[in-house]
């Protein structure tokens, strides 16, 4: 553990305790005001299931509760008189009562909730500035509750998004556990500066970016992943610059806010989770290669090249396979409860995730501590912290000379051969792949995220919000190839110190009034952020250790650094926000973002980014028909949002370099652009919500435009300039714009089986309108950008006459090869539950319209150790040896990937067709009886699988493996020997106390 | 209404003022500049401080880049064979160059000229640095010149500074001039450290005056050489970056290979070492393609080797050559002699006829500069020769290196 977390946290029950005794010396006045108790339950009144999470406040207040898994709710010190309750949850329609409170009274307010799958009282807060109701935005949003998560088999929080919304792709990248995947949100909006979409927990923003990709590994860890499922509330997401405007710089990706769970008035309840089960890889290429890479298969008669010629390993375990059950176990504890004033939510979690491949895993444990305190209907505090600490046994992947897919898929042509003696003997070409393994590629992530948030609302109508956020996260990364390892006899070390802080500042203010004028009302918004990243990377190399054992860098006999970043942005920005409602039901909105940035150049000033949206409820209108649609909004919005360079990209640039043996010197860098600013997305969105069947369907359909304009490119210079590095530049403009359509429908609701279905459905379109002066921008690995096509794209030689029975014929020019993101989503779900006891789940995503570079075919044929070219390669030896008509079902396309002439192979041809379907979850859950439990306030025991099911046409690895260098800013993908994406099977017992 | 009017008036106050504050903050000279440490900045460089550091920067470019060269122009050369897993050196070897190929090749020696030739003219503007009495001057006109050199050799027009392309020519006369600038002021600084300049700006200019076509000039030039004398790229294992890769290329990584190359049949030259690697089993080691037999060249065989760019030996050569063009088969072989001489070995017996003497000067200029990036220029210059000098090797392969496909795109000047 660093210095520096360890302070974080030995500071956290400091700050927690100094807090929690200032609110109750603050709070004192409150506790004696003449108050009551209102308590009760909510039930779903369909079936009478109890329902949790429902959120019950005091309307005009900040007094308010969350309802228990038996639905039982309680709020302490509600001042007396008579006051409005509004309780809402996901998925049912926000119901609102009226109570009388006598002083010192105890009232009991139960609520029946009635489905709505299109909910438009519901509050949100996501991109809003302050809380708003659902029907006041003009923007689409999408909110995913913690019931969803429930009884799905989520290896990670980036399941959590996976085909569960429209307009998110969540690309696995790889199966190792532990490894970040890739997420958009309505595709790519900058070429350079990433496309994350900016992530908040609990109101307090967190570094969303990918963390450094490892040397051996080559993959990288994701932040939103350390926030554990278990503890999620709830998430919404808001997707485009429409609705990201009051984020301004760097929002342009989306936003995804996650709400963590919080505590309820009344005893402690418990609530203990475990998981069990295994991680295992059945799909791995093409099922004509059963051998999997010869990862599935490490001995026998297949492990032959091209020629027949045969190869062994006599490391090859004992199984005859590489491949093993991962096991799975994962354990969780929560306590929820708290008094009049306050609340508080702890948990804790400790995972441990094998591998596929021995002895890679994932080990993950950490604590939540959540505490709101409401010393008065017009505060309340939150002070929310977590820790997270993972431990990340990687195996060594991807495009390394260590890689172990890369030299076990390589058959023969591997690089770990001989072995210790156990080749000695052996006539055959002998491969010792099982030494790989003794290389150790290891993460060491710390992340804590701590942030204190007060509401203070002097009255109903006028509320202010105050968050300082600290987020702070570290790797530690080591890459030791002990003494003796096979290819590096006396041993080498890698390390790579990294961490980043965000520091935050925020705050808003609201007021609603009522205007003189007939019907209409105001709710005025106001604010300003301040943030501070600060990132130090450091990388040094060791080599040459004396002998055996644990090793550091101090063991080596020589060490270099490779390298040391110390960064420091500022962002700061403030903003200002108009809704005029005409009788609740039109809302036009406006709001204007001011930012400045330490990154823009020193020509450029402040940033403005303007936004204006309409809502308009029509089904709140008399005349509306309300005998099947209850619930109608049609809903507009137009807003900017940016993304800034980065720290050095505005300054011409020297970076220090020795030469002459250790000798300080200087060399080019950055060539520099004082007139460097943010890139800008305008979007434009507008589209509808539709309740109908009393709740039973919820229809959302958006359409929208975004174009980025002032894009930041690449530029190239002449290299006879002397900058050999490309420069950023405000020249381009790209652009997405698509179709999102979301179907809820609640098919059967009684008390004996509730069946509901959904439907999402993305279409997309991406763009390059302009890039300046340049024909086209290289984005990497066979990636380019071309004005008239979609960012970014595969080019290359093309074979014309792919799907023919003839020699190829190869285009003269770079041709457009395949979009390198799918512009198709569909997602399908249901759930079945039979008498509240039985829960059937079912999700499954066909992603479609891209293509992947599958680089490990391309590697292999040239070697003649692809095995679907085996085939191919005799019938073209066949017709070199005269047999023509050896070659009357050979394709085209067959004919250049297999080609036996090698120089005639070309890695374009390669670029495939990575459209696939996965049944993503499958789950079984059963409530167990509460008296088999005792004690128990609910059980459950859910029996659960993942990726159950691919179909695909892609002949690599998988169609969503991908390199760990698409991470952050680099937008390329390619398939190069990465562990693909596995298959879980999962059970779990949840109990609650 | 009048709580509505008070609450407005209130609230206009709140984001006013949290408008002022974080507009404040944000205008405020001085609140959003960041000072990051790491790079520095172009006028940084511009203190006599700088001077060390940005001559050591020339030199660290120029082994960067040559780095680069040695092995592209070894395997278009027949010094070295591909036997690697690179697609590129897959095309190169067989002699295919292609613009979209060779942009880090390209880039990487338009940077070892720009920043040098950049250089000297930042030092002639630093306040209190005396250019004219430095010995820092005088290597940095010797880095200008010999990136000049390198340029000229490889590639295969000349493109200065975002210009039009050129005759390659424009390199060596520049190069000559940078050379002639170097011997000025080295000569002027003295010592130890001014005569090596000098010794190797010398054999840079006779090179660059060869490749004129001076070549009595070249050869007054190559005189003032002592033949033990040698100017080297520096590498070393202080840093990732000052590695000699071609070394991690050659042993570690098996891409290349002297197996195929008319060296594979030179044995016990100690010009051209190699050696062959058995595995465990007693059959030859292949190359990282998995086919190519391994030959493992031994001339550079850790990070830190050096790899020269002017010596003594060199110069011989030049001296060789002249006299082989003027059809003076004995002078030839006396300077050829001479050379192998300080390597050890024995004398050859002069040829009788111009044509074998070409064959064997050609084999001994190739081994004394065996894997120094240089071959490729030799069979270039020879291939336009005629008679017993005339060279066939490159005849349906790329005699040089075309302009990138990055400077095609960025330069106005080189836009169809």
């Amino acid at each position: 553990m660093s210095l520096s977390v360890r302070r974080a946290i030995r500071l956290t029950p400091i700050v927690s305790i100094a807090t929690l005794a200032w609110a109750t010396v603050v709070a004192a006045p409150a506790m004696a005001q003449n108050t009551g108790t209102i308590r009760g339950t909510v039930t779903a009144a369909n079936t009478g299931r109890p329902l949790e999470e429902a959120q019950i406040s005091v309307v005009g207040s900040l007094r308010g509760a969350r309802s228990s898994s038996s639905g039982a709710y309680i709020i302490p010190a509600v001042e007396a008189g008579t006051v409005q309750l509004r309780v809402q949850r996901l998925g049912f329609a926000v119901t609102t009562r009226t109570v009388t409170l006598a002083a010192n009274q105890t009232v009991t307010v139960d609520f029946a909730l009635t489905d709505a799958a299109v909910s438009l009282e519901a509050v949100v807060v996501t991109g809003t500035a302050a809380q708003a109701r659902k029907k006041e935005i003009g923007n689409a949003m999408v909110a995913i509750s913690a019931q969803d998560l429930e009884v799905a088999p989520v290896q990670n929080t980036q399941d959590i998004l996976s085909a569960r919304a429209t307009g998110v792709t969540v690309m696995a990248n790889g199966g190792q556990p532990g490894t970040g995947g890739t997420i958009r949100l309505r595709g790519n909006n900058s070429v350079s500066q990433g496309n994350n979409p900016i992530i908040y927990v609990d109101g307090i923003r967190i570094f969303s970016e990918n963390g450094p990709v490892g040397l051996s590994s080559r993959q990288n860890s994701l932040t939103l992943n350390d926030v554990k499922a278990d503890d999620i509330e709830r998430i919404e997401v808001v997707k485009g610059a429409a609705a990201t405007t009051l984020y301004g710089t760097e929002a342009s990706g989306g936003v995804i806010q996650i709400f963590t769970k919080k505590g309820t008035s009344g005893r402690p309840q418990w609530s203990f989770e475990t998981t069990q089960g295994y991680n295992e890889l059945s799909d791995i290429g093409s099922e004509d290669d059963p051998t999997g890479y010869f990862l599935k298969e490490c001995r026998g008669p297949r492990l032959v090249d091209v020629t027949g010629a045969k190869f062994v390993d006599p490391t090859c375990p004992s199984s005859g396979s590489w491949v093993e059950k991962g096991i799975v176990q994962r354990y969780s504890g929560a306590v929820r409860g708290g008094g009049e004033a306050l609340t508080y939510a702890l948990s804790g979690n400790f995972s441990n995730d094998k591998g596929v491949i021995s002895p890679g895993g994932y080990k993950d444990g950490g604590y939540r501590a959540n505490f709101v305190f409401n010393p008065a209907s017009s505060l309340l505090l939150t002070l929310s912290n977590s820790y997270q600490k993972n431990y990340t046994r990687w195996i060594p992947d991807g495009n390394n000379a260590s890689g172990f897919l890369l030299n076990v898929g390589r058959g023969p042509f591997n690089n770990f051969k001989g072995g210790r003696g156990e080749c000695a003997n052996i006539t055959e070409t002998c491969v010792t792949n099982g030494y790989i393994l003794e290389l150790t590629p290891v993460r060491r992530g710390d992340h804590f995220i701590t942030g204190l948030t007060a509401n203070w609302s002097p009255n109903a109508n006028f509320t202010h919000r105050l968050a300082l956020g600290y987020d702070y996260n570290s790797n530690d990364n080591s890459d030791i190839y002990p003494f003796a390892y096979l290819n590096v006899p006396r041993g080498q070390i890698w390390k790579q110190d990294w961490n980043h802080t965000k520091l935050s500042v925020d705050y808003t203010g609201s007021l609603v009034s009522t205007l003189p004028i007939g019907g209409l009302a105001s709710t005025f918004s106001w604010g300003g952020q301040l943030f501070e990243d600060r990132e130090y990377y450091t990388r040094v190399d060791g080599l040459d250790f004396a002998g055996p054992g644990d090793v550091t860098l101090g063991s080596a006999a020589r060490t270099s650094v490779g390298g040391q970043d110390r960064l420091r942005v500022i962002t700061a920005g403030t903003f200002l926000q108009e809704m005029i409602g005409w009788r609740d039901r039109l809302f036009i909105t406006a709001g204007l973002r001011i930012d400045g940035n330490s990154a823009f150049g020193q020509n450029f000033g402040l940033q403005q980014y303007p936004k204006i949206s309409a809502a308009y409820v029509m089904s709140d209108h008399d005349w509306f028909p309300k005998g099947v649609v209850q619930d109608f909004k049609l809903r507009a919005a137009v807003g900017v949002s940016g993304k800034a360079p980065g720290a050095f990209d505005a300054v011409r640039t020297w970076d220090p370099v020795a030469g002459d043996d250790g000798i300080p010197g200087f060399t080019p860098a950055q060539r520099g652009n004082p007139d460097l600013g943010p890139e800008r997305t305008r979007e434009t969105e507008f589209g509808f919500d539709l309740g109908a069947l009393d709740g039973r369907l919820g229809l959302e359909v958006t359409y929208f435009d975004a174009r980025t304009s002032d894009a930041l490119i690449p530029v190239t210079y002449a290299p006879s300039e002397g900058f050999t590095r490309t420069q950023l530049e405000n020249v381009g403009e790209i652009g997405n714009k698509g179709l999102e359509l979301s179907l809820n429908a609640g098919l059967i609701r009684n008390a004996t089986i509730e069946w509901s279905g959904r439907f999402n459905l993305t279409r997309t379109k991406s763009n390059t309108y302009d890039i300046g002066d340049a024909p086209s921008i290289s984005t990497g690995l066979a990636t380019r950008i071309r004005p008239g096509r979609p960012v970014p794209a595969y080019y290359g030689i093309k074979i014309l006459n792919a799907d023919k029975f003839e020699a190829p014929q190869l285009s003269t020019t770079e041709e457009f090869l395949g979009l390198v993101y799918p512009n198709k989503l569909y997602s399908v779900g249901t759930s079945f539950s039979y008498k509240r006891a039985l829960t059937l789940d079912v999700l499954g995503e066909y992603q479609g319209g891209h293509t992947l570079a599958n680089w490990i075919g391309y590697q292999n044929a040239r070697r003649g150790i692809f095995p679907l070219c085996y085939p191919i390669e005799a019938k073209l030896r066949a017709a070199a040896a005269g047999d023509a008509s050896a070659l009357s079902d050979v394709t085209a396309l067959q004919r250049g990937r297999c080609a036996i002439n090698r120089a005639n192979m070309n890695d374009r041809y390669y670029i495939e067709d990575a459209s696939f379907f996965k049944l993503r979850n499958v789950s079984l859950s059963w409530s167990v009886p509460t008296r088999w439990v005792p004690g128990s306030r609910s059980a459950s025991l859910t029996l659960a699988g993942r990726n159950l099911l691919r179909i695909t046409d892609y002949l690599g690895t998988d169609p969503e493996s991908a390199d760990a260098r698409d991470a952050g800013a680099n937008i390329g993908r390619r398939d190069y020997y990465n562990l693909p994406p596995t298959r879980s099977f999962l059970a779990s017992i949840r109990m609650a106390f | 209404m009048t709580t509505n009017i008070k609450q407005h008036t209130v609230a206009r106050r709140w984001w006013v003022a949290s408008a002022i504050a974080t507009i404040s903050l944000s205008g405020c000279e001085g609140f959003l500049d960041v000072v990051n440490p790491g790079p520095l900045s172009d006028a940084e460089l511009n203190v006599p401080a700088a001077v060390q550091g940005v001559v050591t920067g020339m030199s660290a470019d120029f082994s960067v880049m040559f780095d680069y060269i040695v092995p592209v122009s070894g395997i278009a050369a027949d010094e070295i064979n591909h036997g690697g897993s690179y697609t590129n050196e897959g095309l190169w070897v067989r002699g295919i160059f292609r613009p979209e190929d060779v942009n880090t090749q390209w880039a990487n020696m338009q940077r070892a000229r720009w920043v040098a030739e950049q250089g000297i003219v930042r030092m002639k503007g630093v306040a209190g640095y005396t250019f004219d009495s430095n010995v820092l001057s005088a290597r940095a006109y010797l880095w200008a010149g010999l990136a000049n050199r390198t340029l000229g050799e490889v590639a295969c027009q000349a493109v200065i500074d975002n210009g039009p392309a050129e005759p390659v020519s424009v390199h060596f006369t520049r190069a000559e001039g940078h050379f002639t600038e170097a011997i000025r002021i080295g000569t002027a600084v003295g010592g130890a450290a001014g005569t090596a300049v000098v010794n190797a700006a010398y054999g840079g200019r006779a090179a660059a005056r060869a490749a004129l076509g001076k070549w009595a000039e070249a050869v007054t030039d190559a005189q003032r050489v002592p033949t033990n004398f040698v100017w080297n790229a520096t590498y070393s294992t202080n840093s990732s970056r000052e590695n000699n890769e071609f070394v991690s290329e050659t042993w570690v990584r098996r891409e290349f290979s002297v197996w195929g190359t008319r060296w594979a049949t030179v044995f016990g030259d100690p010009r051209v070492p190699w050696d062959t690697v058995k595995t465990t089993s007693g059959a030859v080691q292949k190359g990282q393609d998995g086919k190519t037999n391994y030959f493992r060249q031994r001339k550079f065989t850790d990070l830190g080797a050096e790899i020269p760019l002017v010596k003594g030996t060199e110069m011989l050569m030049i001296r060789a050559e002249e006299r082989l063009r003027a059809s003076d088969i004995a002078g030839a072989y006396g300077h050829m002699n001479a050379a192998r001489a300080f390597y050890g070995m024995a004398p050859l017996t002069a040829a009788t006829s111009l044509v074998d003497a070409w064959k064997v000067f050609k084999a001994e200029r190739g081994a004394t500069l065996w894997l120094e990036g240089r071959r490729w220029f030799d069979l270039r210059r020879w291939a336009a020769e005629s008679g017993p000098m005339n060279d066939t090797f490159l005849t349906g392969r790329a005699t040089c290196l075309p302009i990138s496909q990055n400077e095609r795109d960025a330069n106005p000047n080189l836009r169809p």
